[in-house]
Parts: C-alpha cells; structure tokens; sequence
C-alpha cells in the first residue's frame, strides 16, 4: 500500500530552493537567500530579520515593512507553510528524529511489548512531558508511509480490547483528559510557549544592543551561509575555519537541543503568531472514517506523526493549536483510513474544534474504562513506574 | 522520570509546564547575552560603498548575500568569524578578483547599494566614497627590485600612483579612494615573482583609519 508521499514532495522542494540560492549565489542572479530573496531591487526579507533589522535600525525600512506584510498574507492563507516546505533546518531535525527512532526502536524491541519501548524512547528524546507524544518514538522508520500504516494497523488492533487499552500511556493520558469537565489546554488560538519567550528575547536584545542579535545564530540563514562557504572553498579556495564553525553551530542548535523548531525557533514562533489568523487548508478529521472517533479504537497516528506536535482529535490535549500547523500533510499520510483531508474553507460544524474533541460516547467510554479500574492519574503513575522498573530490569 | 512524566497532567491546568517555562528562559537569556557579542573585538574591514558606516552596516545587514551576487566586477566575499563575530558573512571587499569601479556606468549607482533591501549600504554620492588607501609595501615590490614593473600606477583611474625617482611607485594618499584596482592587478605574488617572506600583494588597501593613524 506505497500511496503518494507528500513528505518526500516537500524535501524535493526544498531541494529545489536550496539549489535556486546556489545557482543565484555564482550567477550574478541577486537571488539573495532566505534572509532576503527576490529579483533585482525587489527583495521579500525575512520577517524576523525584516523586524530586528527595522528595530536595530529604529527607523521603518520600506522593504522590511511590504516584506512583514507580504508574509502576514501567506500566513493568513496558507499558514505556517514555509516551515515544512522550505526550511531546511526542519528536515534536519526530522531527519535527526528518524535516526532516534531508529535507536530507541533497536533498544526499545528487547523490553517488553509497546510500553517498555515507549519509556525508553522517551527516556532518550527527553520528551518525557507527553507519554502519547513520545510513544511515537517508539516505531516507524525511514520509510514512514509504508512502514508506520502497517504499524499502527497492527498496533490499532492489539491495543483495542478494553483490558489493553488501560496499559497504553496514550490512551490513559486521553481519558484522564476528556475526564474532565473542561478541556486542559487552549484548543483554539495562540498557545505561548518557549519560542515565544526566545522571540521577545531577540527583539528586546536587538533593541538594545542595536544589531540583528539572532541573525548570528539563526540555522537557516546558516546553512544557506555554509552552502556558500563550501562553494567558495572549492571555487576560489576561500579557506576559513567559519566553513567549520557554521555546520557546528547547525549542529548545537538542531542536534544537541531538543526539538529546535518546537521549542526554540523564534522565527517559526512569530510565524506561528501570523498564523493566528489562518483559517484555511486546515486539516479536518472524517470522523465517520476516523478510527477513534468513528470506531472507537484508540488510534493515534495522526497525532504521533505531527512534527508541530498537534492533536488533532482533542486540539486542547496537544502540545500547541492549529496555528502552528505547517500543512505538511504528514497526518493525511499516515492516517490508515485517509480520514484526514485539508479543504480550502473550514467546513463549519465539522471541523475540528474544541467544542467537539471526540465524540461523547467515545469519550464516555473512555471515561469509563479508566474509572472501572482506578483514578487516571495513578494509573499513569503505576505504568509509568513499572516501564522504569522494566526498563531497569 | 515518572515525576517528570505525570507533572504537568496532575496539574491538569495549562500545559504549559514549568519545563517549557525554563526552555525559554534559559533560550531568552541566551540570545541576550548573544548581543554582548557587539563589546568582543572586530577588525575593520574593507567596505562596499556605502559601507563605510560601521554602525549603520552592522545595524541593518541581513546577510542576505544580495550585494555579492550583484557585483559586476566580483569584488564583495562574505566576511569570516575571523573578522569577528559581529562581521561574519557581512560584506567586506575583496580585491583579489576584482576591484570597486563604483558601477560608473551604471545609471542607478552601484549595484550593491541599489540591491541592499534594507539600507544597510547606502550612499548618495558614490563619488565621495572612500573605501580605504592604498599602501604598497616596498620589500615585496617588484618595482623596488629593479625590475620595473608599474602595473598598478598604468591601472589607477585616479592620479593616485605615480612612479618616483627610483622607479617605485608612491601612493598619494589624499587622491586615493581604494577602488582596488591597483591590488587587483599587483603580480608580485604571481608568475614566479614570489619575494621571500612574502604573504600578500605588494600593494594593498588597507582600511582609512589604519593608514591615517
């Protein structure tokens, strides 16, 4: 069942970005890079750059100002698209998540069944906070269409029964939510988190000191620096440590923190924040065809393979809320049933929303399950206990 | 970890946790202390017109590369961490592959200035930019081994070289603007001419402030 991959369309495009600013750099083109592209006197900036340069400057670029505005309409319509389709840190820190799974899914297999690998797996990415979330360390590999369908089929199917489902993190975590009377978290609009506390960091530093502060270390436009710096050393034998430094400072960034586009970037925090405005190409559950909403099975696939860390079946319940999601389409691919789709306009009544996280019987039933056996939070506790208590043993 | 794990659903408020909390802080100061990078020291580099304001460039550059891609005559390379951290991948002249004819003959001014989105480069009148002085250096010049060479003062478009009495070029100073042509077509380090010792061209523009002081 190979179906049409959109992750793999992405990278391809962002290949071909990569590839136009490499062209453009030993062309004469005036092409620019992320920091600024365009043609000629015609330059679409940043826009974190385009406000730093602006705040350094304490005066109103003109350029920086139509390049905001141009952005904010992108935004607006398309959301926070540019980080799954054309940033190239983001494919880093994917591609550095995928090497992880490999790992803790070798180190994973030896504990017992689908909850010692889950603790190890989040023993290791250190994404401990969300048991659901990291639970997707636990599977899927390099080719994830194929690969993770096949295992969330076979994983929907083991942890259906009622006496299973208790011992899955995920599905206690989401009782334990839906128990309440009201959601625990935002579900719509802007959830302020760490990167937004590093963007207002950038601005009030480049206030200060009165340069573009983040510039320095920004991984985007450090790579496209490093592409250049690798160019000029084979072209003219430009030899610099900096062609070294670059990589290491990607590296820091990308490798060594965890989940750089979640939890640090600032741009993708202030593009987050445009995209408060977004209400088209949302993504939407079918929920007749949803396996958790129409069938009752705890399916969570969707949620394990957003890269933004959305839940799209109880937005409130997810690390962050529509806004940031980056249309990259990774949970239409992956959802078995295909029940997930990205129309234009958000059909109103069945989109997704607070006000309808999961259907009530789904949710009752749930809320039963957890009631039967003990109160959700010491049931997380006891799981969570006996994975380190495997895990050690 | 089990403390870790369960925190933030035991408090079931906003899942904002104090994890979260303590990323941005630690993140937040990190990039404000990153500004006191400006106080580390820099050296001064050799500008594109409209450059020569150090506050203005370092302000507004956003290392977009524009300038360097429109050169005509490749003169601009990117600057390294070696020039100081606040100059990485600015725009520094580079004489080596090419020198500043100011786009003469361009009807916009220069390329660089008209490319640069946001004002970092900007110059009103290319004519009264000076980019640096030419400073030759006599033990590595060719000229000065008796070997005649006068490349550099037949290349100076402006009466800033000028052959003395032992037929070794002399830099007049105030006539220079440090358009680099004269750097650019130096061979002493090229075509077997190579003096002993020798790391650069004979002659080569150095910052204003340096050769002034």
């Amino acid at each position: 069942m190979k179906k049409f991959n959109s992750a793999r369309l992405r990278f391809l495009i962002m290949l071909a970005v990569l590839a136009v600013v490499a062209v453009g750099y030993f062309t004469a083109g005036g092409i620019g890079n992320f920091c600024g592209i365009g043609f000629g006197t015609i330059t679409l900036l940043c826009p974190l750059g385009a406000l730093l340069a602006m705040i350094a400057e304490r005066t109103a670029i003109p350029m920086a100002v139509v390049s905001v505005l141009a952005v904010l309409a992108v935004c607006v319509v398309l959301g926070k698209v540019f980080c799954a389709w054309a940033c190239p840190v983001h494919f880093m820190a994917r591609g550095k998540k995928k090497g992880k799974r490999g790992a803790s899914r070798a180190s994973g297999s030896s504990a017992e069944g689908g909850v010692g690998s889950s603790s190890v797996a989040a023993s290791s990415s250190g994404d401990a906070d969300d048991p659901a979330a990291s639970r997707g360390a636990a599977d899927d590999l390099a080719a994830p269409s194929l690969h993770a369908a096949q295992a969330g089929e076979s994983m929907v199917q083991a942890v259906a029964p009622a006496p299973e489902r208790d011992k899955s993190p995920g599905m206690v975590s989401r009782s334990a939510c839906s128990a309440c009377a009201s959601p625990c978290g935002k579900a719509k609009g802007i959830k302020i988190d760490s990167r937004h506390g590093i963007l207002a960091a950038a601005l009030g530093s480049t206030l200060v000191f009165g340069f573009p502060v983040f510039c320095l270390i920004c991984p985007v436009g450090l790579t496209f620096a490093t592409v250049l710096l690798v160019m000029r050393l084979f072209a003219f034998g430009d030899t610099t440590w900096t062609v070294l430094a670059f990589p290491a400072i990607i590296a820091i960034e990308v490798l060594l923190l965890p989940k750089w586009c979640q939890r640090f970037c600032p741009l993708g925090a202030l593009l987050s924040l445009f995209s408060g405005l977004n209400r088209t190409f949302r993504p939407r559950i079918d929920s007749e065809k949803c396996l958790l909403e129409g069938c009752g099975l705890s399916c969570n696939l969707c949620e394990r393979a957003c890269p933004e860390g959305i839940n799209l079946h109880d937005v409130a319940a997810g690390e962050t809320t529509l806004n940031d999601c980056s249309k990259c389409r990774a949970c239409a691919d992956v959802c078995p049933e295909h029940a997930i789709s990205f129309p234009f306009l958000p059909n109103k009544g069945r989109g997704v929303s607070s006000s309808v996280p999961v259907p009530a019987s789904v949710s009752a039933a749930a809320g039963r399950a957890a009631s039967a056996t003990e109160p959700p939070v010491v049931s997380a506790d006891g799981a969570a206990d006996g994975d380190g208590a495997a895990e050690r043993g | 970890m089990g403390g870790r794990g369960t925190k933030p659903r035991r408090a079931a408020g906003p899942r904002v946790s104090r994890r979260t909390f303590a990323l941005g802080a630690v993140g937040a100061a990190a990039v404000v202390g990153l500004g006191g990078v400006k106080f580390l020291p820099s050296k001064t580099l050799l500008r594109p017109p409209g450059g020569q304001d150090e506050v203005q460039l370092v302000r507004g550059c956003l290392h977009c590369e524009k300038c360097r891609e429109v050169c005509p005559k490749h003169a601009i390379a990117p600057a390294h961490l070696e020039d100081g951290i606040l100059n990485a991948r600015t725009p520094r002249m580079d004489f080596k592959s090419g020198w500043c004819d100011f786009c003469e003959n361009e009807p916009g001014g220069p390329k660089c200035v008209a490319a640069c989105p946001t004002h970092a480069l900007a110059c009103p009148d290319p004519a009264s930019v000076i980019i640096g002085k030419a400073v030759l250096n006599r033990d590595w010049c060719l000229a000065a081994k008796g070997m005649g060479c006068h490349e550099c003062v037949d290349v100076c478009n402006y009466d800033a070289l000028e052959l003395g009495a032992d037929n070794v070029p002399v830099v007049n100073v105030n006539a220079c603007n440090g358009c680099g042509a004269c750097e650019w077509a130096c061979i002493s380090l090229s075509a077997g001419s190579i003096s002993a010792g020798a790391t650069d061209r004979a002659i080569v523009i150095r910052p204003t402030e340096e050769v002034e002081a």
